[in-house]
């Protein structure tokens, strides 16, 4: 295997922009609990999603990234 | 001073997130992905995997108020992550022919792990090999008393008295 230098910051923002411009990383990695209401506001959504079984991944996704409908 | 992800990762900073999640995936290239052809990087779990280890790693800095964390710590914490997190998946038409095939991110993390003490899994014994492949896949982690672990393997490999 040849050496290879360690590429700069600036090519290696370029070379994985993608992955760290993706949002649901982000939500994943900055993901925090939230405060006790929203928590409830939250696991409601959660349990009705899975009750009726629509919206399951949607609802999820606001649970997750705190996005307020 | 703020304890949230958001915070965390500020203060760590990108340019040292994007470098360790270069050089975990040029581990993955140059040493692991030839001898595992049956197993892809999934380079989104990557990324969360890196992120993880800098939160983790950072409330143990900050609670013990250690400036820098040794090598060990690192490599505990590194390999802590990665069966926790499990970036590398097998292929889903691969069939495995031996039990070490299932354990993609077991061997992977030992091989990050070890490259920052210098050393590599090819210098372990079967048995302690066998061992912390065991410890990774079955028993939960403790990345703290994991990181005593790595110093006892770096004192055993360089025949100094742990």
């Amino acid at each position: 295997m040849t050496y290879q230098p360690f590429p700069s910051a600036e090519k290696l923002r370029t070379l994985y922009q993608d992955i760290f411009d993706n949002e649901a990383v982000t939500a994943v990695s900055h993901w925090t609990e939230t405060n006790s209401a929203d928590a409830t506001d939250d696991a409601a959504y959660l349990v009705k999603a899975l009750e009726t079984g629509e919206e399951i991944l949607n609802n999820i996704d606001r649970a997750i990234g705190g996005i307020r409908g | 001073m703020l304890y949230t992800p958001d915070a965390i990762l500020g203060r760590i900073g990108p340019e040292k997130i994007l470098a360790r999640f270069h050089s975990l995936n040029t581990i993955y290239e140059a040493r692991f992905q030839q001898k595992w052809p049956n197993t892809f990087l999934q380079k989104y779990i990557l990324r969360h995997t890196v992120e993880s280890y800098f939160c983790d790693l950072q409330h143990s800095k900050d609670f013990h108020d250690i400036e820098l964390a040794n090598r060990h710590k690192v490599a505990a914490f590194t390999m802590k992550w990665i069966v926790k997190m499990r970036p590398i998946q097998v292929q889903e038409n691969s069939v495995p022919k031996t039990p070490a095939e299932l354990l993609p991110n077991e061997i992977f993390a030992l091989m990050a792990g070890l490259r920052f003490l210098s050393a590599d899994i090819t210098q372990l014994s079967a048995s302690l090999l066998r061992s912390l492949l065991y410890m990774l896949h079955h028993r939960p982690i403790d990345a703290e008393s994991l990181s005593a672990t790595m110093y006892a393997i770096e004192c055993g490999l360089n025949g100094s008295k742990p």
